[in-house]
């Protein structure tokens, strides 16, 4: 196991609690979306609370809704 | 193929499992044979026979009804059919449902970070008119959780259903979030992720407009914002989003946390993890 000096970073095969930000639409028009999504946290219901992250097209994390 | 650790854990297949693994088999682990002792006692017993005593999952049928929208496509007549999954509670021919978010309701004011959670009024309220399961022409009167089915809706524009909004009774309405808290795990990636809100979407808009900004001095905050970017997906939605905050690192097996508000992030230089548990219709 290696210490890497950098805060605020995630590297592979790791766990963390992170809080995520839906952002707003860069350019609004008839695609935009409102910026909030139906979530439940996953104590209250599974499927609901379940959620994956990608970027750039891959998938970099799974996870879960805690609150 | 050779059926390792399913009913037993012997033969020249399993040496390298034994090697490591001590736990029970598999027909063991869902309570059908105490031990393979009693289970060669029993062997005869057809493998129909241990099909028929799996314990099924429970539905989650007590819960609100969550119904996320799939597809929207037009029905017969007047009617809009949405195609999903009932992911928890009941549905019935009959019954009265909102959809959220609403359009214009559903607007967040500010652009608060903060956590957000509000309950909106409905003001699209529809009616089912029919239900029907995936083989076509059957149709149902009611549909539980975990039955993937097509609804017919009337009293509903079709402008007010979208792919990715959920169905639920007006009483009791799923919460909507712009910002919330997950536990994840990091999949094999070869870039890390980041944290952080670093450069404002403004920003960002200004040099996609203007590509001549993008000197030398500028191109690194553009660099970081293409890293800090993530796409989110929830059911069938997906939208933009960041990870505004490392909370905590934990550890992968227990779930404690192992590190509070982390500067330093160890590297692991173990396997990617599988995920299959969360994967999602």
């Amino acid at each position: 196991m290696m210490m890497l000096p950098l805060s605020r970073v995630l590297t592979k095969g790791t766990s963390a609690e992170v809080q995520i930000a839906i952002r707003q639409a860069l350019f609004g028009g008839p695609g935009a979306r409102s910026t909030v999504i139906p979530l439940e946290p996953f104590s209250t219901n599974k499927e609901m609370g379940r959620i994956l992250i990608r970027r750039n097209g891959e998938t970099i994390c799974a996870g879960k809704c805690t609150h | 193929m050779s059926g390792v650790n399913l009913v037993n854990r012997e033969g020249q297949d399993a040496v390298a499992l034994n090697t490591w693994y001590s736990g029970p088999t598999l027909v063991e682990l869902l309570g059908l044979f105490p031990s393979q002792k009693h289970y060669k006692l029993r062997k005869n017993l057809m493998t129909e026979d241990i099909v028929d005593r799996l314990q099924p999952p429970r539905r989650d049928i007590t819960s609100p009804l969550r119904f996320p929208i799939s597809n929207v496509f037009k029905g017969q007549g007047s009617t809009t059919g949405v195609w999903g999954k009932v992911c928890s509670g009941l549905v019935q021919v009959g019954e009265r449902l909102g959809v959220l978010p609403g359009d214009e309701t559903a607007v967040v004011k500010g652009r608060s970070l903060s956590y957000f959670s509000q309950r909106l009024d409905f003001e699209v309220i529809v009616r089912i008119t029919a239900i029907e399961t995936e083989a076509e022409a059957d149709r149902v009167q009611w549909a539980a959780a975990g039955s993937n089915v097509t609804l017919y809706l009337t009293a509903i524009d079709p402008i007010h259903l979208d792919v990715g909004r959920v169905l639920c009774p007006p009483t009791n309405p799923i919460t909507l979030a712009s910002a919330f808290t997950a536990r994840i795990i990091v999949f094999d990636i070869q870039v890390p992720i980041l944290a952080g809100t670093s450069v404002s979407e403004k920003r960002l808009s200004r040099y996609l407009l203007r590509p001549s900004l993008l000197l030398h001095r500028h191109l690194c905050p553009v660099l970081i914002l293409l890293l800090l970017q993530i796409e989110l997906f929830h059911q069938s939605r997906d939208v933009s989003a960041a990870i505004s905050k490392l909370n905590a690192t934990l550890d992968r097996t227990s779930g404690a946390v192992t590190k509070r508000n982390p500067r330093y992030v160890p590297v692991f230089f173990s396997l990617g993890c599988s995920a299959v548990w969360y994967g999602n219709s």
